[in-house]
Parts: C-alpha cells; structure tokens; sequence
C-alpha cells in the first residue's frame, strides 16, 4: 500500500506528517527531517519516497503548489481509472494557516 | 492506454483538444463558435468540477480519452499522476497532457470571466475569440499526442 501527504511543497508541513503518520517524529526541531526544506528537490516536482511503515506501507510526499487540496480528489480519481482502491493507494492533503505564504516565501531566493 | 488531457479548469483547451483527438472536430477547419458551444463540458463546468476526471470517449485505436481541470498545478499536475501511475505499475498506460501552454490571453480571460465571474455574456464571446485564436497550437498538441500514443 502507499500513501501520498500532498502539501503546497512536498518538503515541508507534508513531510512533517508524513514523518508523524511513520512514527518517526520524536522532536519538534524539523530542521533534522531529511530533505526538510530541500526546495531544490521539491522543485523537480516528483513524488519523495520518505519511507516504510513496519506494516510496510510506503510513505510519500508530494508537492502540489497552492492548490494542493485538490490534489487527493485527482489522484483518487486517477487511481479508481485503474480499478485500484483504498487498499492500494491513499493521499490526504496536508493544509497549515498560512499555506499560499509558506508556499511563496519558500520560492523566493535566499 | 488512457489520455488525460488537464487545462485549469478542465473547461475550454483540454475539452478542444479531446474534441479534436477524438474527431469531433475536424483540425482543417476552423471551429464555429456553435460547434464549439455544443462540446460536452465546453465553458459549463462547476466550482464541484474541479480535480475530476472526466471519460470524454474511446478513439479509432481503443485509447480512453479524459478531461481533467486541476486549476493552477500547473506541470505538476502531469509530474504527479505519472508518478501515481509508477506505484500502481500502470505508467506506460497512461499519458498526461498539459493544454495550458496552448492557451491565448483570450481564452484565459474569457475563461476566467465566464465560468469565475459567472458573466457568461461577457466571456464566452471572448473565449470564442481565443479558442478560435488558439485552434492551431491546440491542433498541434493533439497531432504529437496521437503520435506518441500510437508509438
């Protein structure tokens, strides 16, 4: 099974939740995530592989820009094309106040 | 395989270009705005439509043709529904097409003034405008897609 935590960038809140839904996070200084803020990688605009559950389902994060809530309702769609399901493949979109900010701040150059 | 042709609000340049892949449309000759108007989906989506594949037809070669509006993803749109379809294994099924590139400054606002604004009397003319304007370049996508399909 997969999961998807789409966020505006797939290097920030989602990976955060990603982290928390593996069981991974015991501190709340983010700054140590792999690939936390790695705007380079957001940018090629591919699914990041973030791991594996014990259960062995495999985690990703993914960075849909600002209208990231759409996102779980398209590859939904896209997933029952194929006659997969739930079972198969799940994404939650990942939403935080100031979303649209985050999202253009951490576009601008350092 | 499966087409998914994705414009910003699966409304106007995706619903031509299914049109024309599907031969609805004949690419020789320039649309009129009623051909146009009588496109199932053409400038009469909903806010609800958004991020909702839509089965358009099935073409000469047994492709399924879709329509897509997935508002400003932009190229991420086809990045992440080539990357779902690397998990599920059906990649080399499926072909997404971004249509936003062959979208005229008409079509855009004409678009945006129909279906946003919900001054339909103002816009489509416009967007009839822009559609037409854009038909080519439309023509153009379709005719690579139709290519790398049949590859």
């Amino acid at each position: 099974m997969h999961v998807i935590f789409v966020g505006p960038t797939g290097v920030h809140h989602a990976l955060i939740a990603a982290h928390i839904f593996m069981g991974n996070l015991h501190s709340n200084d983010y700054r140590f995530i792999e690939h936390y803020g790695d705007i380079r990688l957001d940018s090629k605009g591919e699914l990041l592989y973030v791991g594996q559950t014990a259960e062995g389902v495999k985690v990703y994060t993914f960075g849909a820009g600002p209208n990231h809530e759409l996102a779980p309702a398209i590859i939904a769609g896209f997933r029952d094309l194929f006659g997969f399901g739930e079972r198969d493949l799940i994404a939650r979109a990942v939403s935080v106040p100031g979303n649209l900010w985050l999202y253009v701040l951490s576009y601008l150059p350092p | 395989m499966k087409v998914i042709y994705h414009c910003y609000g699966g409304s106007h340049s995706s619903v031509v270009a299914a049109a024309l892949h599907l031969k609805w449309l004949d690419p020789t000759r320039l649309p009129d705005p009623l051909d146009l108007i009588h496109l199932p989906y053409f400038d009469k989506t909903q806010d609800s439509d958004f991020g909702r594949i839509h089965y358009m037809g099935t073409d000469e070669s047994g492709h399924d043709i879709y329509i897509l509006g997935k508002k400003g993803m932009g190229e991420r749109c086809s990045a992440m529904l080539m990357g779902v379809a690397g998990l599920l294994g059906v990649e080399h099924e499926v072909m997404a097409v971004n249509c936003m590139s062959r979208v005229n400054l008409l079509m855009a606002m004409g678009g945006f003034i129909s279906r946003r604004l919900g001054w339909t009397a103002i816009g489509r003319p416009l967007l009839l405008l822009g559609t037409r304007g854009a038909f080519g370049s439309i023509c153009n996508l379709v005719e690579i897609t139709r290519l790398k399909t049949s590859q």
